[in-house]
């Protein structure tokens, strides 16, 4: 009984901490730009997410390491060191539009500029972290999160032609605007594919005691939860091909996005879309401000973890307290948080190939993993993902160039 | 190895990059088209009372800067100027009337924004079918 309880609380924090700004900015703009034709890309990078999930998860259950530690440990800290810096670099990035989308979603409501809201938000962050537990964050504001849900119900109100729809499932390249096509194609993928979430994952795990015994509610977890989550990304797309792309606006900024649930909710689907948009940003500031703290005590061998006291982990708070408050002058200093958005998403598939490799050595050896090594399916879609994300780091910055 | 690399990608970027002047053209008509409509969408929610006034207020002032700098360096379409002064006057009357906050007065620039969506469109039109 108690497994089950823990898989629904895993499945429904997963749907509710799926969405993030860069989830809501991509789908948004691919729906409004090019209908239904890029929903491929969301099923592309929900198989892939939930694979690495599943192993970050299935990793930290059976060796009792996280992910960083493992990989530190394994590759040595001469390799470790590398996606260690260019994983610090991304989250700052992401940081800073999380924190963007919630002065978006606070600006939307209340007029006053975006720029304003950057520091409080920044300090709501970080006092969430210092006095809050690892629970709280997983659970509490990931249920808030079920908001986003929104724009699966707006779907269905909308009912969009399924065979439009389902076309979308084939990959199919444009003949006008293709840079700008691929530019979203692979910022969808960076937005799914995120480092910080296998990080994050595995981090939670080890926090919350895993063992062997957890290996049916992680694979629950990670499949479902994340597969239910991924319908919320699709929700946003196909809401945006239904009520945008027929009107001929193509989102270039946070406000023609915030008209999209107006037309299946009236006045409520406004105040929806800024709540959800609000709240899906301030979960994933609380995570990526997490994660951050995370990857750097596990590489230098400092105490961490978010049940902590603050005292008993000075390192870990102390990083985490300074990356929010300097990921929130990025929006003091008025950059626009779509613009960031779009480059920190491009910017994640560049170093995805650096996270993605080490899960083909981990999860392959026996040391780690013992009898739950990968099967040829894990391998399979491991090796794909990581030609995959090799192709992505190739063309994202030519792209971002061209398309963005 | 590296300069065959820097070469095919220096072509890559010379070949999609949106080079001529017809190009940018389309470009910045196809964005000018995309803040009409929305400003057309913010009249319409507006009017239904689906959107709080700041906020209907705040994006019309918002898409007349956009617009503004998006034609600022616009050269190519002679009728394009007076057009795209038209359609700032009609946003002008269309935030006064969200200022003052009087539904009906916003009724005739939104009937004036769709006319201008529609030249937009078919200026867009003659210049994509351009070679």
């Amino acid at each position: 009984m108690n497994k089950i309880r823990e898989i629904a609380l895993g499945i429904v924090t997963s749907i509710g901490g799926f969405l993030d700004v860069g989830a809501i900015a991509t789908a948004a703009e691919a729906g409004s730009s090019f209908e239904f034709q890029l929903i491929w890309t969301i099923v592309l990078g929900t198989i892939c997410v939930i694979a690495l999930v599943e192993m970050s998860g299935r990793l930290a259950a059976v060796s009792k390491h996280t992910l960083a530690d493992a990989v530190r440990e394994r590759l040595g800290f001469n390799f470790f060191i590398f996606p260690l810096i260019a994983e610090v670099i991304v989250d700052f990035l992401v940081l800073g539009a999380e924190i963007g989308g919630v002065c978006i979603a606070l600006q939307l409501v209340t007029g006053i500029s975006f720029q304003w809201w950057a520091l409080p938000v920044a300090f709501a962050i970080w006092l969430l972290l210092w006095k809050g537990n690892f629970s709280l964050i997983e659970n509490g504001i990931s249920f808030l999160g079920l908001i986003t849900l929104a724009f699966v119900v707006a779907t269905f109100k909308l009912r969009p032609a399924l065979p439009a729809v389902a076309e979308g499932l084939l990959p199919t390249v444009p003949q006008q605007d293709t840079a700008h096509y691929l530019f979203i194609a692979v910022s969808i993928l960076g937005a799914l594919i995120s480092p910080y979430l296998f990080y994050f994952y595995s981090s939670g795990a080890v926090e919350d005691k895993w063992d062997k015994s957890h290996l049916g509610v992680n694979r629950a977890v990670a499949g479902l939860g994340m597969g239910f989550g991924s319908v919320v990304s699709l929700g946003v797309l196909i809401v945006a091909a239904q009520v945008l792309h027929p009107r001929g606006i193509h989102v270039d900024s946070y406000e023609q996005a915030a008209l999209m649930l107006t037309q299946p909710f009236g006045y409520w689907g406004f105040v929806l879309f800024a709540a959800s948009l609000g709240i899906a940003c301030f979960g994933a500031a609380l995570e990526v401000s997490l994660d951050t703290a995370y990857i750097l005590a596990q590489a230098f061998g400092w105490n961490w973890g978010e049940s902590l006291h603050p005292k008993e982990a000075a390192r870990f708070s102390f990083v985490y307290t300074v990356f929010v408050f300097l990921a929130s002058l990025l929006m003091v200093v008025g950059i626009d948080p779509l613009q960031l958005t779009l480059f920190s998403m491009a910017l994640t598939a560049v170093i995805l190939p650096l996270t993605i490799i080490p899960f083909l050595v981990l999860m392959n050896d026996r040391s780690y993993v013992g009898d739950h090594c990968n099967g040829w399916i894990s391998n399979s879609i491991t090796i794909f993902t990581i030609v995959l994300t090799f192709v992505l780091a190739i063309v994202a910055i030519p792209l971002e160039v061209l398309g963005g | 190895m590296k300069k065959a690399l820097l070469a095919s990608l220096l072509l890559v970027l010379a070949g999609c990059s949106p080079s001529s002047s017809h190009d940018k053209l389309v470009k910045t008509l196809k964005t000018v088209q995309s803040w009409t409509a929305t400003a057309r969408m913010v009249g319409e929610t507006w009017q239904q009372g689906s959107i709080p006034d700041l906020y209907a207020q705040q994006t019309l002032e918002k898409i007349q800067q956009e617009i503004a700098k998006e034609t600022k360096d616009l050269t190519g379409s002679p009728a394009l100027p007076r057009q795209i002064y038209q359609l700032q006057q009609t946003l002008q009357q269309m935030t006064a009337a969200v200022k003052q906050h009087r539904k009906a007065e916003i009724a005739t620039p939104l009937v004036q924004l769709a006319t201008e969506q529609q030249q937009l469109e078919t200026l867009l039109k003659a210049q994509g079918d351009r070679p």
